[in-house]
C-alpha cells in the first residue's frame, strides 16, 4: 500500500505548470501544421486545458510529448472538422538549398511539395509524424490511435506514392533533356 | 510479406533484428532494391530537411496563468476512496441474494414416485334397504294389477314380486378366495417397491421401459431429475400382467444392486365377490324395476320408479367401476421403482478415505463458490437498472465537487 502511495505521490508531482512549459513550442507546431497558424493558438489552448484535467490519468505508458500529442490530434481533428480547413500540410522551407546531393537523386523541391499535397490526409498525417515530428512507429500509432502496423503500411504507400509521383514529374525534363 | 513492403521500415530502423537481416540480404542480391532504398533514404532526409520552422509566438496570457496555477494534489485517502466505495458496494450486492430471494432455491431430489399398489376399496355392506321400496312397489302394482284386472278382464302377466327382495345368496354362498379368479383362483393385488443403483440412470430407465413392454406391462409413471453436479435418480411406476410379475422383478433386478425390496400382495377375492354379488343383485333390481315400469299406469307410480330407477343405475355403474378397478389391479401388478445412479467424482464419498474426502469436499467448496459467483453476478446484472444510474450519478457529482 506505501507503494502505491508513493506513485500517486510522484505522479502529483508533475504538473501542468512544468508540462505546458516544456512542450508549449512543439505542441504548437505540431497544431500548426494541422490546423493552420491561425488557428494553432485555439487548439494549443484546448490541449493544454485537456492536459490539466487528465494529468492524473497519465500513467506513463508513453512519452510525456507522445500523450501531448494525442490530445492535440484530437482537438485539431475536431477543428479541421468544425471549421472545414484543409487538413495536415507538409509545408516546406524555401531558404533551404538544393535537395539531395547524388545524380540520382530525383527531390526537387517544388515537385516535392507538389507530391506531398497529393497525398491522401492519412498518408500526410504519418509522414509529419514520423519525418517531421521525429516520432517512432509506435509513438505516431499512439498518436493516432491504430496499431503500429497501420502506421508502417502507410508509410509505405506514402513514399511509394511520393516515389511515383516525383518520377512522373521528372519524366518530361528527361526527355527535353536527352533532345 | 513482399520486401518492398518494409523497405521504408528498414530504412527507419523499425524492424525486429530477423527481419532486418532478411532484408539486408535481399538488398545484397538485388541492385534494383537496393537503388530503392537509397532513393527512400534520400526522400525522407529531403522532407526531414526541408520541412519549414514553424514560428512559435509568445505563450498567450491564457496559457501563462494555466503554467502557473497550481495544480491540487489529492490526498491519498480522497484519491483511494473509490476503493472504500467499490468494496461497499460489492457488500450489498452480496448481501442483496439474502435480502431478496430471487434465485431459486435448491430444488429437492427427483420426487419418488410413491407406490400405487393397495387397494382401497371399502367392504361393501349388503343393506336390505332396496328390499322395502321395491316391495312396497310390488304390492300397490298388484294391488293396482288385481284392480285393473278385474276392471278390465286383463290376464295378469304372472310376474311374481316375491322375489322381489335382493338375494343375498350369490354372496353368502362365497366361501373364501378362491372361487373368485376365472379358474377359481384367488384375486390378488401384487405390488413391489424396489431401488436399484445403477450407473447410468437414463440408460436403466430405458432399458426398464424395453423390459416391461417385453412383458405386456407399461410405465404409467416417470420422474427422473439429474441436478447439476448430482447423482441423476428417476422414479418409475410400471403395470405387469400379474403372471409376469416375477420375471418383471427379476429383470428389474438386473438394472443394477438392488438397495432394498419390498413386495405386498393384497388378497381382494372377498372384495371381488362381494362387488359382484352386490352388482348381480343391482341389475336384477334394475329388471324389475323396469317390468313395475311398463305395468304401472298412475303418473305418480311411474315417477317414483324411474327414480328408483335413476338410483339403481347410479349404484350398478359404481359398483361396475370398483369391481373394474379391482380386478385390473389383480390382473395387472404394480412395481414401484426407484433408480439412483453411484456417486459421481467430486461427491462425498461417506466411505472414502480422509484423502478423497477432502478432495471431495475442495471440489464441492469449489462449485458453491462458482455457484455463489454466478449467484452475485446474476444480481448485478438483474439490478443493473438500479445501480448502474446510481453510480454514474454519483461519479458525475464526485467530478462535479472535486472541480
Amino acid at each position: 500500500m506505501h507503494a502505491v502511495r508513493d506513485v500517486a505521490m510522484s505522479r502529483n508531482a508533475l504538473d501542468i505548470g512544468t508540462v505546458v512549459r516544456e512542450h508549449y513550442e512543439s505542441v504548437y507546431r505540431f497544431c500548426a501544421r494541422r490546423v493552420g497558424m491561425e488557428s494553432a493558438s485555439d487548439a494549443v489552448q484546448e490541449t493544454f486545458v485537456t492536459a490539466h484535467n487528465s494529468l492524473r490519468n497519465f500513467r506513463g505508458g508513453s512519452a510525456l510529448r507522445t500523450w501531448l500529442f494525442g490530445i492535440a490530434h484530437n482537438h485539431c481533428r475536431r477543428i479541421v472538422r468544425d471549421r472545414k480547413i484543409a487538413g495536415p500540410t507538409v509545408e516546406l522551407d524555401d531558404s533551404v538549398g538544393a535537395l539531395g546531393g547524388s545524380e540520382d537523386a530525383l527531390v526537387n523541391r517544388s515537385a516535392l511539395k507538389d507530391a506531398l499535397s497529393k497525398l491522401s490526409p492519412e498518408h500526410r498525417e504519418v509522414v509529419l509524424l514520423h519525418e517531421v515530428e521525429g516520432l517512432s512507429y509506435d509513438e505516431a500509432a499512439k498518436v493516432l490511435g491504430v496499431p503500429a502496423g497501420t502506421v508502417k503500411s502507410r508509410l509505405h504507400h506514402a513514399f511509394l506514392n511520393l516515389r511515383k509521383t516525383l518520377e512522373s514529374a521528372m519524366e518530361p525534363h528527361d526527355l527535353g533533356d536527352n533532345r | 510479406m513482399n520486401v518492398r513492403e518494409d523497405l521504408k521500415a528498414y530504412v527507419d530502423g523499425e524492424l525486429q533484428l530477423a527481419r532486418r537481416r532478411e532484408i539486408e540480404g535481399a538488398i545484397a542480391a538485388d541492385a534494383a532494391l537496393a537503388k530503392e532504398v537509397s532513393e527512400i533514404e534520400s526522400l525522407s532526409r529531403a522532407i526531414q530537411t526541408s520541412s519549414a520552422k514553424i514560428p512559435v509566438p509568445e505563450m498567450p496570457q491564457s496559457l501563462e496563468s494555466l503554467a502557473s496555477r497550481p495544480r491540487k494534489t489529492m490526498s491519498p485517502t480522497r484519491r483511494f476512496a473509490w476503493l472504500g466505495w467499490s468494496a461497499a458496494a460489492i457488500a450489498l450486492i452480496a448481501i442483496l441474494p439474502k435480502l431478496v430471494p430471487v434465485m431459486g432455491q435448491d430444488r429437492e431430489a427427483a420426487k419418488r414416485a410413491t407406490a400405487v399398489a393397495g387397494s382401497s376399496a371399502d367392504s361393501l355392506k349388503m343393506s336390505d334397504a332396496t328390499a322395502s321400496p321395491l316391495q312396497k312397489m310390488a304390492a300397490k302394482s298388484q294391488a293396482y294389477t288385481g284392480k285393473d284386472r278385474a276392471a278390465t278382464g286383463a290376464a295378469p302377466n304372472g310376474d311374481s314380486m316375491a322375489e322381489a327382495s335382493p338375494s343375498v345368496s350369490a354372496r353368502q354362498s362365497a366361501n373364501g378366495p378362491s372361487q373368485a379368479g376365472p379358474l377359481g383362483q384367488p384375486l390378488v393385488i401384487q405390488s413391489a417397491t424396489l431401488s436399484v443403483e445403477t450407473k447410468n440412470v437414463a440408460e436403466a430407465v430405458q432399458s426398464a421401459t424395453l423390459q416391461v413392454k417385453g412383458l405386456g406391462g407399461w410405465v404409467s409413471n416417470l420422474q427422473s431429475a439429474t441436478p447439476d453436479g448430482q447423482s441423476g435418480t428417476a422414479s418409475l411406476s410400471v403395470r405387469v400382467p400379474e403372471s409376469k410379475f416375477n420375471d418383471a422383478i427379476q429383470a428389474l433386478h438386473a438394472l443394477g444392486t438392488v438397495k432394498s425390496q419390498s413386495m405386498t400382495g393384497e388378497d381382494v377375492t372377498t372384495q371381488v365377490v362381494d362387488v359382484e354379488a352386490r352388482l348381480k343383485t343391482m341389475r336384477i333390481e334394475e329388471e324389475q324395476y323396469r317390468t313395475i315400469l311398463g305395468k304401472t299406469r298412475r303418473l305418480g307410480d311411474i315417477l317414483e320408479v324411474k327414480d328408483r330407477l335413476g338410483s339403481v343405475r347410479q349404484e350398478i355403474e359404481s359398483l361396475a367401476a370398483q369391481q373394474k378397478s379391482l380386478r385390473n389391479q389383480a390382473n395387472y401388478s404394480t412395481i414401484s421403482l426407484t433408480l439412483t445412479e453411484k456417486p459421481k467424482a467430486g461427491l462425498p464419498d461417506s466411505q472414502g478415505d480422509w484423502a478423497s474426502d477432502s478432495w471431495s469436499s475442495a471440489v464441492n467448496g469449489l462449485q458453491t463458490a462458482g455457484r455463489f459467483l454466478g449467484a452475485i453476478a446474476i444480481v448485478l446484472f438483474v439490478y443493473a437498472p438500479i445501480w448502474i444510474p446510481l453510480a454514474i450519478l454519483g461519479w458525475l457529482a464526485y467530478r462535479k465537487a472535486r472541480r
